[in-house]
């Protein structure tokens, strides 16, 4: 029997399992993965995956009271601060997470061992670059042994990219549908045609696709060959060079460009920086959630304040600029991601348990709410009182910016909307999130009618 | 690639229900004789144009050649 505390994501792999014990995560390796964890330890494999900052680090450690019966050893990997999702990364993201999966095979291979999974959920973001999370999934090769993960590269990344980029960069939102990779049947079918002239598509995806079909059929011969080392690293490469050449740029989309459309005075732009300074040099928060972000101006005041931060932002445009930017600048405490937050990241897979809704991944410490709210109240008819609710639930503290009525930006949302929005005034907004918190201080913007109100989350 | 995938490399037979990785394993072991030579060549290319790079600036650090 394992402990309470297993992973409800960690049940596939009989290898080993994923646990939390006195809030610190572990990881189990049973008998069936031992021999290939030994081998990644001795190969020199791991050290030079940790090298090259492609892997999660782990120390081993004693854990004989209560750690799963039949677990010989139990390791304690560094821990993500927050664990994300395909469906919620840019282009670039879900492309760099594709080329890691890639890059770990081939080193994996040149050790005699192979990654048996290319989950993209095996991917997770750590001081902003994309790391391998599940140790497991390194095993010893079997010699002359195609490559088992390449159908789940090719649903997982290739399709997902190529559909981003050659057809709408929506399209990565099938990712939240389909948890196990766009099938690549569909993905055949909505790629345009031009992608067949592309020769790594033509191979692993559309001929991929028609062989997937051949072989659905009830006693279809089936290939029984070996392949040799230089063809898994053929392999690797063609997927590699198929996968760098997709490119997407980030432009024309409605806020991609929003900062040259505000009607922010200097003033008041320097007014709102200040209070967010201020903001998370007095709260001290260890995470902030900068809900729409937007290019992640603001994100980065607190990721610069020590605070491990996250970008929510609706606009693809907006996530993929600010995680370019976070790349070239190496910054390692901000991480941009993709979330709609009328309809965020739901809970999903086996038993709504396998992957966390984005509520179930929070509270963060602070929330920043930046021009945001006449979107949630006007844009989207959510009730202030249940925009106050849902901050509350996604943090403690909360720095949020209040727009009114009379707002140039406002106006422009009522010029095709009846205004039905009667509670939407400054009494309004106080009442509603003066139930769920209390308000420490109230900022005025400069040139403007917009206020930056401070608050704590009420004790329930 | 449909001749290479319905030619002579496909032999047995499996009993039962075959899931898509089938396809994906079947697709593999058909190309696996051009990706591994596409990948020789391209490996073999980068290292002749070491070659010839290390050759050329080593001749040009020397500067030029008087005779």
């Amino acid at each position: 029997m394992y402990p309470e505390g297993v992973l409800p994501s960690s049940f596939r792999d009989p290898a080993g399992h994923v646990f939390r014990r006195d809030g610190v995560l572990y990881r189990s390796i049973r008998d069936p993965g031992r021999p290939h964890y030994d081998a990644l330890m001795t190969s020199g494999l791991y050290k030079e995956l940790i090298a090259a900052n492609l892997l999660v680090r782990h120390e081993e450690v004693s854990l004989s009271d209560n750690a799963p019966e039949d677990s010989g050893t139990v390791i304690r990997p560094e821990e993500i601060p927050f664990i994300s999702y395909p469906y919620e990364w840019s282009f670039s993201q879900l492309q760099d997470a594709a080329i890691a999966t890639l890059e770990i095979e081939k080193r994996a291979i040149l050790s005699g061992m192979t990654l048996v999974d290319a989950s993209a959920y095996n991917i997770q973001f750590l001081r902003g670059r994309p790391v391998l999370i599940d140790t497991l999934s390194l095993r010893r090769a079997v010699e002359g042994e195609p490559w088992t993960a390449y159908r789940q590269y090719c649903q997982h990344f290739l399709a997902p990219l190529a559909l981003m980029c050659l057809r709408d960069i929506r399209l990565g939102q099938l990712l939240r549908a389909h948890l196990d990779g766009i099938p690549l049947d569909l993905a055949a079918a909505l790629l345009p045609p031009g992608s067949r002239r592309r020769p790594s598509l033509l191979l692993h995806v559309h001929l991929h696709a028609r062989s997937q079909k051949r072989y659905e059929i009830r006693d279809a011969p089936v290939a029984r060959r070996t392949i040799s080392r230089q063809a898994r690293l053929g392999l690797i490469d063609s997927l590699e060079s198929g996968t760098r050449k997709l490119r997407w740029r980030a432009s024309g989309t409605e806020w991609a460009d929003y900062y040259d459309d505000t009607n922010y005075s200097p003033a008041g732009m320097a007014d709102k920086r200040k209070a967010v300074e201020q903001f998370v040099a007095a709260a001290r928060p260890r995470t902030v959630w900068d809900m729409g972000g937007n290019i992640g101006t603001f994100s980065r005041i607190a990721a610069k304040a020590g605070a491990m931060t996250v970008s929510f932002d609706i606009d693809p445009a907006c996530v993929e600029r600010n995680y370019l930017t976070a790349r070239a600048g190496r910054e390692a405490d901000i991480l941009p991601l993709l979330m709609d937050l009328t309809n965020p990241s739901p809970a999903a897979g086996w038993e709504n348990r396998e992957r966390m809704s984005l509520l179930e991944r929070g509270p963060a410490d602070a929330v920043l709410a930046l021009a945001l709210i006449h979107h949630l109240a006007i844009g989207n008819n959510v009730p202030l009182e249940m925009a106050a609710r849902f901050f509350a639930r996604a943090g403690r503290s909360l720095l949020i910016e209040f727009v009114p009525k009379s707002d140039s930006q406002v106006k422009r949302l009522l010029v095709t909307r009846e205004d039905i929005f009667e509670g939407y005034t400054r009494e309004g907004f106080e009442r509603a999130f003066e139930k769920h918190f209390e308000i420490s201080r109230r900022v005025p913007l400069a040139d403007s009618e917009r206020t930056i109100y401070i608050m704590e989350r009420k004790r329930a | 690639m449909g001749l290479i995938l319905g030619g002579g490399l496909l032999t047995g037979r499996a009993a039962g229900y075959i899931d898509p990785g089938t396809g994906s394993y079947a697709l593999q072991i058909a190309i696996a004789f051009l990706v591994g030579l596409a990948f020789s060549v391209k490996v073999f290319w980068k290292k002749i144009s070491i070659f010839l790079k290390k050759t050329f600036s080593s001749k040009d650090k020397n500067g030029p050649h008087v005779p």
